[in-house]
């Protein structure tokens, strides 16, 4: 509770911040800023998502609702995960960007974007109370551990390996086509505007190939001995 | 595939929840093999037909189209 008032607080005097310079900064830093508040949005609706879910579990249901209320639950601390992942994924964006555009200008724009970007990631590991809604019998490794990957993943059961192989290869799918859509749009750019993206296009052209080699392989049969 | 999970379960008076403490697996996989969304590997199928105190074959019916 205590860290979600810290976040509404960051968010007030980012509103503050935003209106108060508007007219007198780059579009580009009012960009920034827009999309720092929308970080710190996520991160305040993930941390409610929290609350509600560790609130739920200490809950006392009947046995006939109780199935229901641990599927509430648990879809509760999925949209808590879901809203992280956004708040990261933004920040990341929001933090190379501004580091391009404007840490001669704006540093303390950039400064708070890395601020986010950290919080965001900082929040990605779960608490306990947390995972033992999603996944009760789940216990983590030992840190130390030299199989630490494959312990952890030994954790889950072969119905959740299941639905995660059914979203990471959905994953895989979208990731491949969205790289392919995005090299050509790249080069189009490139001819269009004379801003050559060359260096771009050959990232993706790498990426694909580790991605399409690494997935192969990995479909390989091992030698027999 | 059929189960008998559901009718089990209330059989014995266990919700997906408690089913899955007992069988020591995630309610997540109890409710994909209710909806027969994923076959259940050996070792869950014997972990959940264990719960129940039932050989494999009362607990998942094979049709004989399935098994020819």
């Amino acid at each position: 509770m205590k860290m979600l008032i810290v976040y509404i607080a960051f968010l007030l005097f980012g509103l503050y911040e935003l209106f108060a310079s508007f007219n007198h900064q780059l579009f580009e830093a009012n960009l920034l800023m827009i999309s720092n508040l929308v970080v710190i949005i996520c991160l305040i609706f993930a941390r409610f998502n929290v609350h509600k879910a560790e609130q739920g579990s200490l809950m006392k249901v009947h046995m006939d609702i109780e199935d229901i209320h641990q599927v509430t639950l648990e879809r509760i601390a999925y949209n808590a995960a879901t809203y992280i992942q956004i708040a990261l994924s933004l920040s990341f964006t929001a933090t190379l960007v501004g580091f391009l555009l404007l840490r001669d200008t704006q540093p303390v724009i950039v400064l708070w974007s890395g601020i986010l970007l950290l919080i965001s990631f900082v929040s990605l590991f779960p608490s306990e109370k947390i995972v033992s809604i999603t996944n009760p019998n789940f216990k983590f490794p030992d840190p130390q551990s030299k199989n630490y990957e494959q312990e952890y993943f030994n954790q889950f059961d072969d119905g959740e390996k299941y639905v995660m192989l059914k979203g990471l290869y959905g994953l895989y799918s979208l990731v491949t086509l969205c790289l392919v859509l995005l090299a050509f749009a790249l080069m189009f750019y490139s001819i269009f505007t004379d801003n050559s993206q060359l260096v771009s296009i050959i990232g993706i052209g790498i990426l694909l190939l580790l991605i399409q080699v690494r997935y192969t392989s990995s479909l390989k049969p091992s030698k027999l001995e | 595939m059929k189960t008998r999970l559901k009718e089990l379960r209330a059989r014995d008076g266990l919700n997906q929840t408690e089913l899955a403490k007992r069988a020591r697996i995630s309610r997540q996989t109890v409710s994909l093999i209710e909806r027969n969304e994923y076959m259940p590997s050996l070792l869950i199928a014997v972990k959940i037909a264990n719960v129940f105190q039932e050989p494999i074959n009362n607990v998942f019916i094979f049709s004989e189209e399935e098994l020819s």
